[in-house]
Order: C-alpha cells, then structure tokens, then sequence
C-alpha cells in the first residue's frame, strides 16, 4: 500500500466525558473513532457516511490533525502526521485542506472575501506581493464561479452557496493534493447544493485532487464518489467501491441506509426491500457489546452479542465487519 | 462616517442640557449651603443675605439654573464660592491635567499588563498558569485602592526610600510611578478577566477552526483572527473607564497628595460649592458621551459588520 497518498491506520479518538462527581470529577473516555483503517489513493473521492454522531466529522479532524488522535498512524506520503510537531503540521497543511459544513460561520466575518481566499498564500508563499496575491484570488474565484465584484464583500453579505465557494477556493487556492469536504452541502438548499457538488466534482477533476466527502446524504456521497465507507459508532463496518456498495450491500447497516434513501419512483418504492432499522443510536460512552450493531440488527445472534466483527476482504473492492452478510441467513441457534 | 458622527453630537446636546438641569436641582435640593457652619461660627445675618444676592443664592430656583445656564452657553462656569476669586474654569484648567494624565497612564499600563496576561491565560486554559493569573486579577480587583495605594506608599516610599512618598513634583516620572500603579493594579485584573473570556468565547467560533485548518501559524490565529475579535468587549469597557479615571480619583489624589479634579469634586460636594460640582459633572458627562461616540466609531472599525443605524 506504500503507493497511497493517505494511510489512515487503527486511528482512535477519545474525548473525555465528564460524568458525575461534583467535588471529584469522573471521567469516561468518549470513543468517537475507534480503530478506523482506510486508505486513500491519488485522485480518489473516497465518501464517509453514516448517522449523526458515528465519528465522520471527527474522522476527518483527526486525519487534519484539528483533534489529536490516541492511538494510531495517519500516513501521508510517508509521513506520519501524528508525530509531527504543530510547526510540522501547520507547513504541510498546504497539501491537505478542508471545506467545512457551516458556510457563513468558517469565515472570519471581520475579514473580506479576497483577505479569507488569499491568506493561505501569506503563509505558504511569503514572497508574493500582495498584487500577485489578489491576482492568483481572482483566478481562483473564476475558477469556483464567484464574480471578482465579491473581492471586497464580507461573508455576511454573501449567500450559503457562494460561501461554501469561499471555502472552496480558500481551500484551493494552496493547491493541495487532499481535499476533505466535510458535510459540504448539508447546510445548503436542494438546488444550490447540486451546484456545490457538481463544482467540487468539477474542482476534483481539474486539480487532480484526492478528496474525502463525508455526508449523511447517501445520494450526494453515490453521486460524487468512487469508493465509499459506512461507519457506525466509531467504526467503519463496510468499505467498498460505489457500485458494489449500492448494488450488493453486504452489512445490514448498508442495507438499511441504503433502504432509507427515498425513491422518485412511487411504483418502485413498493418493490423495495423494507428494511428500515428501528431504535435509536446506542449511546458512544456506553457502546454495546460485540458488534456494536446488534441492538437494532434484524440479523443478531448470540455471536454477534459477544464478539466484534472486523472488516474482512479488500478494502479498495469491498470489505465488510460483520458475521451474517449478504443475503445470508441466519444460523438457527 | 462624517454624518454619522455629526448626528451624534447633535444628540448630544439634549442630553447634556437634560443632565445639567437634573444635576442642577439635585445638588441645590440637597439640605444646606454653600455658607452654612463655616468656621467661626454662623455669619452674620446681613452678611449672609449679601452673600447669597451676591452669587444669585436669594432668588427662586428657575431663575438660579437660568442664569447658570446662561453662563453655560458662554463657556462660562461660573465662580467657585468657596475658593474666593477663583473660577470653575480655573479649577478644571488646574486639576483635569493632572487628573487626565494619571488616568490616562494608568489605563495604558493596565491594558498592556490585562491583555497580556489575558491571553496569556486564554492560552493556558484550565491550567495551573491560568488559575495563577485569574486569582492573581481578581484579587487586584478586590483589594481597593484605599489598601494598595497606602501600602505601597509605606514599602517603596518610606522603606525602601525607592520613591517619594507623595507629592506631585510637577509630573515627574518619580512621583507618578506609585499612583498609577496604585490605579492600574484593578483595570490589569478586570482587563485580563474580560481579554480571557473574549478570546476563549472567540477561540470556539468556527473561524478560527478554519484558520488553523488553513495552516496559520499560532500566533497570527492568536492575533488577526482571536484577538482582533475579542478587542470589542474590550473596547466596550475601556470607553467609560477611560471617562471616569481622567476626571480624577479621588482615593489615590488623596492619599498622594495630588492636585487633581478628583478633590475639588469631593471638596465641591461637601462644601455645597455647587458651582464646581456642576461643573465637573458636566465634564464627566461630555467625556463620556464623546468617549462612547470614540467606542462606537472604533467598533466599526473592528467589525466591519456594525453600519450606521
């Protein structure tokens, strides 16, 4: 795997929960990622899904290295940047960089539009003049669809949308290899994030960047990405190529995401599989024993109670934690 | 900009003339006289009646804050009535550079050593160094000035002979450096209080996650993004501190002898000499509204999101 541009290795982040204990206070490690391993190829879109408070976002902090991370390798290109000093890491941010999911709220309201695009350029390429500066913003506001006549706005004055292209190009503009979007277009009406989609596959393309879209929204991920992982509770419980994702779920959890997504055609809908999960998100500071799916799995066993599955086959086609997969009946115990 | 501020001014005016007839009937309401209980016992009768048709005291109130007024339009404040031949504009022009330089210094050490340490600590959050400069703060905070200013009078003045006890000295370095510190050890600690909670609330926002996702060094996160942003509570508190410490002291005048407004005020009040009260409340007031208008204006420049209206 040495070719990988990102090497994402048994990561986990805790945070600590304060739980009770006024006068002495007790702590509970949250686990918000647990062990996740992906990799990333050049040029990839690699999508992350999954529920509210599965990890994606925090996943994709501590590749960033925004959150530390407790145990764990985040490999890119050779470097393993969880050992590296905040100096280190504030150099090579130039390569790795984010959009994300708040629009207005990411940019300094204090600072024009051309000052958020251009100050990335102030740290990585001291040398340029400030002509130069504002030179390469405009190029690159053409480049996102943003007219020059929003050089001097302030981001209060701008929509969702062309904020979002704010971050955008304020996130190109270093001319990273990595792009991570984190849930990019949820804040954003229907029809504007079409556009903001279509403009990071358009992005995506003519920067040869990697990028990892993470979303709840599983036709967004199905629409811009080539590989995709599900992840539940911390965890990554399937991995594999769009197609044999969409096409041949294995995990129930997939199955059931997949289910959920509403079909425009009403005569379909009927024929669906009906595979809604019920009941709510177990708790992260209390996770469930085993998988920790099986509270709301059809497919439970006893098995499944007492021992954690782990992603079998090849992550880059397709790869599944779990011990009932597929169609695959369950054993009678 | 120019009519926004031209705007303000003339708002000013109803409101200065609005507290100087409430000042006016709330000094004059006040039991007693300018003359009453003067050493040597009561004035002669006469005398009396000749001091008070001397200086307007006999007729009815209307008339008395008429003619006040009148003086007023023309920069004329009139006459202090116990300090004899020497007017209220006098009194001010003597007192409010002393006042106003004292002041003015010991905001300036209070805002370099409050926002230094402020940062200092929002940078340490929750440890051991932050705990240090919070109870360091509140304890300049708590203890008056009535307690710092005689202590340190007592150890650098009269043990280590360091500096003069006391004593103006024409402004002199030497004999500044006690009051003001005396003055700034409560603006360091409620400084450095605000400039920590600014920049904490500040150092959540979303923007300053995308600054460092940028790749900003540090210290320009800490310094165009947080601290830009938590300058405006800051400023908000700095524009009536800086109104109330230039019109004087009264504690630290006292305790170092200086020639201050802060006395005459505090004289002026116990002595009934209603023409230095009105006057100095009158020069409180004009600073602080042109202070709030400053205040004002510098928001607009720290946040470009504040227009007129």
């Amino acid at each position: 795997m040495s070719a990988e541009l990102l090497d994402i290795a048994d990561l986990r982040v805790t945070f600590p929960v304060r739980t009770g204990g006024i006068l002495i206070p007790d702590y509970t490690p949250l686990m918000a990622v647990n062990g996740v391993s992906l990799t990333l190829g050049a040029g990839e879109t690699l999508g992350i899904v999954g529920e509210s408070g599965c990890g994606k976002s925090t996943l994709a902090r501590a590749v960033l290295q925004l959150v530390k991370s407790d145990q764990g390798r985040v490999v890119w290109m050779g470097r393993d940047l969880v050992t590296l000093s905040p100096q280190e890491m504030d150099a090579a941010r130039d390569q790795l960089q984010v959009v994300f999911q708040d629009p207005l709220s990411s940019h300094n309201p204090r600072m024009t539009v051309g000052r958020i695009i251009g100050e990335p350029l102030t740290v990585f390429k001291p040398d340029l003049s400030e002509a130069d500066v504002d030179v390469a913003v405009k190029k690159i506001m053409s480049d996102v669809g943003l007219s020059e006549l929003y050089f001097t706005r302030y981001p209060h004055e701008l929509s969702g949308g062309q904020c979002q292209r704010v971050s955008i190009a304020r996130a190109l503009i270093a001319q990273p290899k990595l792009l991570v979007c984190d849930e990019p277009v949820s804040a954003l009406d229907v029809s504007t994030q079409a556009q903001i989609v279509n403009l990071i596959k358009k992005v995506q393309a003519d920067y040869g960047l990697a990028v990892i879209f993470i979303s709840h929204d599983l036709s967004v991920v199905r629409y811009v990405c080539q590989r995709i992982a599900v992840m539940y509770l911390g965890r990554v419980v399937e991995v594999g190529t769009r197609d044999a994702l969409f096409h041949n779920p294995q995990h129930p959890y997939t199955r059931a995401l997949i289910a959920s997504v509403p079909q425009p055609d009403p005569r379909a809908k009927r024929n669906r599989l009906k595979q809604l999960i019920s009941g709510e998100l177990p708790s992260p500071l209390n996770p469930p024993s085993g998988c920790a799916f099986h509270k709301r799995c059809p497919k439970a066993s006893p098995h499944c109670i007492k021992t954690l599955p782990v992603l079998e086959g090849d992550t880059l086609t397709q790869a599944v934690a779990c011990f009932h997969p597929g169609d695959q009946a369950v054993p009678q115990q | 900009m120019a009519a926004y501020i031209l705007r303000r001014l003339l708002i000013a005016i109803p409101t200065i003339l609005l507290i100087v007839v409430l000042s006016f009937l709330i000094i004059t309401a006040a039991p007693g006289g300018p003359f009453d209980g003067q050493e040597g016992g009561d004035i002669d009768p006469e005398i009396l009646a000749n001091l008070r048709a001397a200086y307007n005291l006999d007729k009815p109130i209307t008339t008395q804050l008429f003619l006040y007024m009148k003086g007023l339009v023309t920069g004329d404040l009139g006459p202090s009535f116990i300090f004899r031949g020497r007017s209220v504009s006098e009194i001010i022009a003597r007192g409010f550079p002393v006042s106003a330089q004292l002041g003015l210094s010991a905001i300036g050490v209070g805002l370099i050593f409050g926002m230094l340490l402020g940062v200092y600590a929002a940078m340490r959050k929750n440890t051991a160094a932050d705990y240090a400069v919070m109870s360091l703060s509140m304890t300049g905070i708590a203890v008056p000035t009535f307690v710092t200013a005689p202590f340190l009078a007592l150890v650098f003045g009269l043990y280590l002979k360091l500096l003069p006890i006391a004593g103006w000295g024409d402004g002199a370095l030497r004999n500044m450096i006690l009051p003001v510190v005396a003055l700034a050890l409560p603006k360091i600690g409620i400084l450095a209080r605000i400039t920590r909670g600014a920049m904490l609330e500040v150092s959540r926002a979303n923007h300053i996650r995308t600054a460092r996702s940028k790749g900003l060094p540090e210290s320009i996160v800490i310094t165009r993004h947080t601290l830009r942003a938590a300058l405006i509570p800051i400023v908000s508190y700095l524009g009536p501190a800086i109104a109330g410490v230039m019109t004087g002291s009264v504690i630290i005048e006292q305790i170092f002898g200086l020639p201050g407004i802060g006395r005459s005020f505090v004289e002026g009040a116990l002595n009934r000499d209603y023409p230095v009260v009105m006057g100095i409340t009158i020069l409180y007031a004009t600073m602080i509204i042109v202070l709030n208008l400053i205040t004002d204006l510098v928001y607009r420049l720290l946040d470009p999101r504040i227009k007129d209206n």
